[in-house]
């Protein structure tokens, strides 16, 4: 049932999944928003090829050695839903896996660098939903004239690097771009909008967000809306 | 020619919509029934195989399956046989059971465990072997998926792995 739901998301939201359904993803965008301010701002641009080179290593050793080598070995969120006890060596090493990316890529570096570091330095599922993203009707583009001379804000709150110069200088953001609106929301010059393919460039961008805005939060809710109502009926059972 | 790719690019956008709302209702059903179609089945490693042999016992049935060979070189999943004990609600406090792994009508093991009827209690299972064919297993839980017990549902599953 996840994959259906994920091909349908990305194929008509691009990798808006990770925006809007991703729960692994919110846990990265909750610990990238404590910090006023990001303590670690250089970060070389070269680690936004990492998902792509963990992708085809776990393709290549999940084809070799017949089993999701990911799930077993590299997934941080297995700290958090469920780890093999530890009762050998191997399941130590794992234990130990789990904890050391999960504390590093979900809490501790998006709290320093206010990115969301897993999903755009690791996560081999993003990087494979970066093919898929050119599927959808929506995405974000750049108008090269409104934004001059350029402040950087929009490369600068991406938290995925998803913009930079040469994303600025082409007029849309890069095929990590999970759609999330950061750059739209903080662009003084309204020059990155919200864009329909085959529509003119910021020309109405308005309608285009309330468009795309409203089919990511719909599929959210029918997609986590009995999610959400199971885990509050559950809290509130632990309280009553 | 524009107007057309607009006219065109805000429909698809306003079908996404509708196509948000009752994807989820219907794609699901539809993604499952057309995966069913295709040769793509559910590996024998998380299924366990293909039932062998069913054991008819004092209320209850031991269902001893096929053995799962291991399905590449390299692969850390060692072959295995395995062997369910339902329902739990009828099975005698501990399990001591000589079990025939390949049908060749002598037994290749004795399997040992105790059946508590608390969901959450912990199994442990002890295998010990009487033919060179099972790995002996001492007090393990849920080690790897050629090497476990685990209650599932109204069933104990036990796989021994293989030599």
């Amino acid at each position: 049932m996840m994959v259906a739901l994920w091909l349908l998301a990305t194929v008509i939201l691009g990798k808006a999944w990770c925006s809007y359904g991703c729960f692994f993803g919110g846990l990265d965008e909750g610990f990238s928003s404590i910090a006023k301010k990001a303590r670690l701002r250089k970060i070389n641009p070269k680690w936004r090829l990492a998902p792509w080179a963990i992708l085809v290593a776990i393709v290549l050793l999940s084809a070799a050695m017949y089993e999701p080598t990911y799930c077993m070995w590299l997934c941080p969120f297995k700290a958090v839903t469920e780890f093999p006890q530890v009762r050998s060596t191997q399941t130590a090493l794992q234990f130990g896996i789990f904890i050391a990316l999960f504390l590093g890529l979900v809490v501790v570096l998006p709290f320093l660098t206010k990115r969301r570091t897993q999903c755009a330095f690791f996560c081999p599922f993003g990087a494979f939903q970066s093919i898929f993203s050119r599927t959808s009707i929506f995405d974000i583009r750049i108008d090269k004239e409104k934004c001059g001379a350029g402040c950087l804000l929009c490369q600068n709150n991406c938290p995925t690097l998803a913009i930079d110069q040469d994303a600025i200088r082409a007029g849309k953001p890069l095929s990590s771009c999970m759609r999330c609106g950061a750059c739209v929301d903080v662009c003084r010059k309204d020059a990155a909008v919200w864009h329909i393919k085959g529509t003119p460039v910021g020309v109405e961008p308005e309608r285009a967000r309330l468009l795309y805005l409203h089919a990511a939060w719909i599929f959210a809710s029918m997609f986590g809306g009995s999610i959400i109502a199971n885990s509050l009926q559950k809290l509130i059972g632990l309280v009553v | 020619m524009k107007r057309l790719t607009a006219i065109l690019g805000y429909a698809v956008a306003a079908l996404t919509i509708a196509v948000a709302v009752v994807g989820p209702l219907f794609w699901f059903g539809v993604f499952s029934r057309a995966a069913a179609k295709t040769s793509l089945r559910i590996d024998p490693v998380y299924t366990g195989g293909e039932p062998a042999r069913i054991i008819a016992r004092d209320g209850y049935q031991i269902v001893v399956y096929k053995p799962v060979l291991k399905r590449a070189p390299l692969s850390p999943t060692a072959s295995f046989v395995q062997i369910v004990w339902k329902p739990v609600s009828a099975l005698p406090a501990a399990i001591s059971e000589p079990i025939d792994l390949d049908g060749d009508g002598r037994p290749d093991c004795v399997v040992s465990f105790q059946a508590s009827r608390d969901p959450h209690a912990k199994l442990r299972v002890t295998v010990k072997p009487l033919t060179t064919l099972a790995q002996p297993m001492n007090e393990v839980g849920k080690d790897s998926f050629s090497s476990l017990i685990a209650r599932v549902n109204d069933a104990i599953v036990v796989r021994v792995p293989l030599r």
